[in-house]
Order: structure tokens, then C-alpha cells, then sequence
């Protein structure tokens, strides 16, 4: 059963009510986080509205077109950070004191186990606060068609598949970095660029964020896609993409067998 | 009965870097770093068969951790052979190997601290693939042997050392293992508590477990263990039964004594006199190929009024203390 595709779902699912019964042993904290992180989210958002409001404008780019971006962005990151997000701490901590080692003494790929005991149902509020501002933006815009959201559907997996790339990479990081958090605040600025249209950027940053590390991915391409936008090499990232996931992977792996290699 | 462990010149060298104190040697290594290959493990050979119960001894940075890190499949080595339950090797068939290998650490707790155990005993099944009739029917059955029914549905920060280390017993057991590694199951425990966890190794060794024991407490050794591996400087010191590493240095017996009027010129070929605290306490050790005991105690009785009187074998500790100095066998 351990190797099934079964097995590996109630792994996954029993990590998910694993974290949330430790998110809910102190439930005041839990619903204070819960509601910190959601207000820290949309900060973004109050500074496009001020933008708006202020008879400013993101170039081309409507108001509830440009928080559409945010939105979609929210919902990745709400999926994307409860299910994998947690290794990136998690990891960091058991490298720290030294626990890390125990889980090759357990019959699944250690990045799985680490993925499947990192769900943080604290994350959620990204997720909740995403689908209310992707659905409020959504309703002032024309219905999307079906060839739209088959679109959306693509890129949107995309977007996790980045999110998911860039959380194995900082974990791997922190396997050999030990105990230094501030890979998690570099990428929490770079993924953050990912949150407005790629015409604010400069020229130059524009190839980078569709081909390079693409930002873009994480909701300018998904969003464009819903609305019937094109974005200038969106199938490059598709690739660069791929490319980052299967580097991060292998990434993870080299500096698994690094530590193993190591003495102790 | 096969062989758990067959293990065939087992070495492991590893890289450390070393830097001086100071801001001149902190920024000198940013550009330079200077290492060194330290050979923690230097070639060990050793055969464990099913069913056994081993104690591995040695002292602190002896290369003991990284031997059993290498027998459980965590870490590589640079060097030799490991063939466990007849078919594994442990760093390669890793996935297949711990399938049959438990593993509790006194000073490393794998349950998760802010729930109950019996959460993170429900997350064990999910990651061995235990079957849940299998799981009920072994959990009900650690429950019963580990009395942790109440203890398992508490959080297990709130625990106690002992109800959390029969409960990490029960995590570790959960999966059916044939091969249990223990690393100082006891440590911190009270003297109840060792107790309990004793007899449980006992019970489930008994039960056909091989189990490889690790510890400073030469007491869990003396209770458990018929065979012990003492491992210094990176190489097998020894090998054998317990009883073999105590007559190691000679057949000794300690003899103590109470009493009020014994002469502190008392002497006798083969006894020496190990410690006497001027209140009439008395502690002398005798080998017994240079005396005899029957001699000892006669001529003791004719020297003086004995209010109480003890003969024993030489703690443990000596003979491990002796080891450790690498004093020369007789």
C-alpha cells in the first residue's frame, strides 16, 4: 500500500489533519495568525486601490483586472504554502536540532514525508481571502469562456508547480544553510513582483520574468489567461518552469545525499 | 535463525573544516577553509544474529553513533560491507530495509510534540502502509504492554519522561519491526521507569526482535544485554559476553566490610585495598588468581569484629573504564 497511488493520498491526508489538530491545540493563536496573515496579504491590494483611487492606473490594466492578479496570486499561494509551504521551516528546524536524519528511517522518499507533515492550516487565510477577491473581481468582469478557463486551469497549475519549485529549493537550502530563515524573506520579495502586471516592470526585468525565474507564472499569466489576455512568451515560462522544478528536485536530492555522506 | 547484521570492514571518513576564533580567522575562512578527514569509523567486522540483543558501548566521539547510523541506513559509508536480514544493504535498499527496522532515541523524539500520541501514531500507519486491522491489533496490543491507554490521548508535551518514552516504544514498534535500534532508551528516566522499560525490551527481544541497544548506562547493559560491542577510537575493542568482559582483566571479587577495629595495616597477596572512609568502611578488591577468598575472609575474621560484610563481583564500570583506557587484558 505504501508505494500506491492510495497509499501516498492517505499519507497526504492524514498529514493535512495532522496539522491542522497541532494548528488547533492553541486556537486563540490559531485565529489571530489565521487573520494577520490574511490582513498582511492585502496590503498589496490597498496600495493598487489607493493607486486607483488616486486616478493613477497600472497601464492597459483595469482595477478590478489588476486585482484579479492579486486574487488569483492569493488562491496559489493559499494552496500552494498550506500543502508544501511548511517544509521550508520545518526542514530548517529538524536540520537544526538534529531530527532531520530520522526520516530515512522511514519507507518513503524523505522529501514526501517532509511535504506530507508540513501542512499549515494557518496558510488557509490566503487561500479564503483569494477566492473572495478573485470572485468579487470576477463578478465586475465579462464571464470568462470555456477556452479561457481551460487556459486558466493550465497556467494555474503552473503557478503551483512554481510555488512548489521554489519551496523545494529554499528547503534544500536549508539543508545545508542551517538555521538561516532569510532564504524564506528573499523569495517572499522576489514572489511578490508576481502580484502586478509585467508592464510596471522595466524592460529589461520583463524577459525575467517570464523566461528567467518567471514571477509571472505565479498569477500575471493564470490571470491574463482568464481574462483573454496574451502575455508575450507565456509558453516560455511553461518551460522555465519545468525547468526550475526538475532543478530544485535534483537539488534537494544532491544535498540529501550530501548529508548522508556526512559523518555525525 | 539467519544473520541480522553481517557487517565486513565497515569504515566511514568524513571532511571536517576547522576555524580558528577570532574576526581575523572568521573572515580568513570565508576565503580559505581548512579541513580534515577524520576517520570515525575505521574498519569494524561484526556478525549479529536474529533474535539477539547486543549492547554497543563505548565512549563519547568513539565512532558508535555513526556505526549504527551506517547499520540503520542513514548514513553512507566510505568503506566495507553491511548485509542485514539476509538481504539488505542498509544506504541502498533503504525504502525495503526500514520496512523491518524501529527505532527509538532517548534524546530525539519523533512524536509530534503539540498533539497526542496516538496522532502521530495514526501518521506512522499512513506513512508504513499498516493495514488498519493490523494497526488496531498491534496498537491494542502496546497499549497493554506499554499501559499507555490514558497517555496516548493526552498532548505529549504535557508527558512525563516515561509515559513519553513508552509511547515513542509504541511508535517504534508499530510497523512489526525485526531489528529495533535503541539509543539511550533510559535516559532521564527514574529508577521505576527504567524498570518498566527494561522489562519491555526484555519481553519483546523474548518475542524474537533483534535489538541493538546503545547506552552510557551500563546498568540497562547489565540488565539486558548477553552480548556486548564496545567500540573505541573507531574500532571493535570488543566482543563478546558480558560475563568474558568482566573476567578481562583477571577473576576479581569486591569485598566490603564494616568494621570498628580493623588495622589500616591489613594487607594480603592479592587484595588491595580500593577505599576506606575512617568511619570503618571498607572496600577491597581481590583477584583471585593471586588469593583466595576462603583465605581473605578467614583471615579477616581472626583480625577483627565484623559488623557487616559483603562479597561481589567488580561493577561494570571498572572493566568498561579499563577498556576505554586500553589497560592490557590478562
Amino acid at each position: 500500500m505504501v508505494g500506491s497511488f492510495r497509499g501516498h493520498l492517505a499519507l497526504h491526508l492524514e498529514g493535512i489533519r495532522l496539522g491542522i489538530a497541532v494548528r488547533l491545540t492553541n486556537r486563540v493563536d490559531f485565529a489571530a495568525s489565521l487573520l494577520v496573515m490574511m490582513g498582511m496579504e492585502f496590503v498589496p491590494t490597498l496600495i493598487t486601490a489607493l493607486l486607483y483611487g488616486s486616478g493613477r492606473a497600472f497601464p492597459g490594466w483595469s482595477l478590478h483586472e489588476a486585482l484579479l492578479i492579486q486574487g488569483v496570486f492569493l488562491v496559489a499561494k493559499g494552496i500552494a504554502y498550506p500543502l508544501f509551504g511548511g517544509m521550508v521551516w520545518n526542514t530548517g528546524e529538524m536540520v537544526r536540532d538534529g531530527s532531520f536524519e530520522l526520516l530515512l528511517l522511514q519507507p518513503r522518499h524523505p522529501l514526501q514525508t517532509c511535504m506530507a507533515r508540513a501542512f499549515d492550516a494557518e496558510d488557509l487565510g490566503k487561500l479564503a481571502g483569494g477566492i473572495m477577491l478573485s470572485g468579487w473581481c470576477l463578478s465586475r468582469l465579462p464571464a470568462p469562456t470555456a477556452m479561457q478557463l481551460a487556459g486558466f486551469a493550465v497556467f494555474f497549475a503552473l503557478s503551483i508547480a512554481l510555488f512548489l519549485a521554489s519551496i523545494v529549493a529554499m528547503g534544500s537550502l536549508l539543508i545545508v544553510w542551517v538555521g538561516n530563515y532569510r532564504v524564506y524573506e528573499i523569495f517572499d520579495t522576489i514572489a511578490s513582483l508576481g502580484q502586478f502586471p509585467i508592464a510596471v516592470l522595466p524592460p529589461r526585468l520583463r524577459g525575467l520574468a517570464v523566461a528567467g525565474f518567471p514571477f509571472a507564472a505565479f498569477a500575471v499569466i493564470p490571470a491574463s489567461s482568464l481574462l483573454g489576455r496574451s502575455v508575450e512568451g507565456a509558453w516560455m515560462a511553461v518551460v522555465s518552469v519545468a525547468l526550475l522544478l526538475g532543478l530544485s528536485l535534483w537539488f534537494w536530492n544532491r544535498l540529501l545525499r550530501r548529508l548522508v555522506g556526512a559523518g555525525g | 535463525m539467519g544473520k541480522a547484521m553481517e557487517v565486513r570492514g565497515l569504515a566511514k571518513t568524513y571532511r571536517v573544516f576547522r576555524r580558528g576564533s577570532g574576526l581575523r580567522d572568521a573572515l580568513a575562512s570565508l576565503v580559505h577553509r581548512r579541513h580534515e578527514d577524520v576517520h570515525a569509523v575505521a574498519g569494524i567486522d561484526l556478525d549479529i544474529e536474529e533474535g539477539e540483543l547486543v549492547g554497543f558501548l563505548g565512549p563519547n566521539g568513539a565512532g558508535k553513533s555513526t556505526t549504527l547510523k551506517m547499520l540503520s541506513g542513514i548514513l553512507h559509508p566510505t568503506g566495507g560491507s553491511v548485509l542485514a536480514l539476509g538481504k539488505y544493504v542498509p544506504w541502498t535498499d533503504r525504502t525495503e530495509y526500514v520496512r523491518n527496522v524501529g527505532a527509538v532515541f532517548g534524546q530525539k523524539s519523533q512524536l509530534v510534540w503539540d498533539v497526542p500520541p496516538q496522532d502521530t501514531y495514526r501518521m506512522a500507519r499512513a506513512i508504513h502502509g499498516i493495514p488498519r486491522d493490523t494497526y488496531r491489533r498491534r496498537l491494542d496490543r502496546l497499549v497493554d504492554l506499554l499501559d499507555i491507554s490514558r497517555t496516548m490521548t493526552q498532548p505529549t508535551r504535557s508527558l512525563s519522561l516515561g509515559e513519553k518514552m513508552r509511547c515513542e516504544f509504541a511508535l517504534s514498534l508499530l510497523h512489526g519491526p525485526r531489528l529495533l535500534f535503541l539509543d539511550e532508551p533510559t535516559i532521564g528516566l527514574d529508577i521505576e521507569a527504567k524498570d518498566r522499560i527494561r522489562s519491555f525490551i526484555s519481553e519483546i527481544n523474548a518475542e524474537g526482535t533483534t535489538v541493538i541497544l546503545t547506552t552510557h548506562d551500563l546498568s540497562d547493559v547489565e540488565r539486558l544485554a548477553r552480548r556486548i560491542v564496545v567500540i573505541d577510537h573507531g574500532r571493535l575493542g570488543f566482543d563478546g559476553p558480558l560475563e568474558e568482559l568482566r573476567g578481562r582483566w583477571g577473576e576479581r571479587k569486591r569485598i566490603r566490610l564494616t568494621s570498628r577495629d580493623l588495622s589500616t595495616s591489613f594487607s594480603m597477596g592479592g587484595l588491595k585495598d580500593v577505599s576506606h572512609d575512617g568511619e570503618g568502611r571498607w572496600e577491597f578488591e581481590l583477584d583471585l588468581q593471586a588469593g583466595s577468598l576462603h583465605d581473605v575472609l578467614e583471615r579477616l575474621a581472626a583480625s577483627c569484629h565484623i559488623d557487616d560484610l559483603s562479597v561481589e563481583d567488580p561493577p561494570l564500570e571498572d572493566a568498561v573504564r579499563r577498556l576505554y583506557r586500553g589497560e592490557e587484558a590478562c
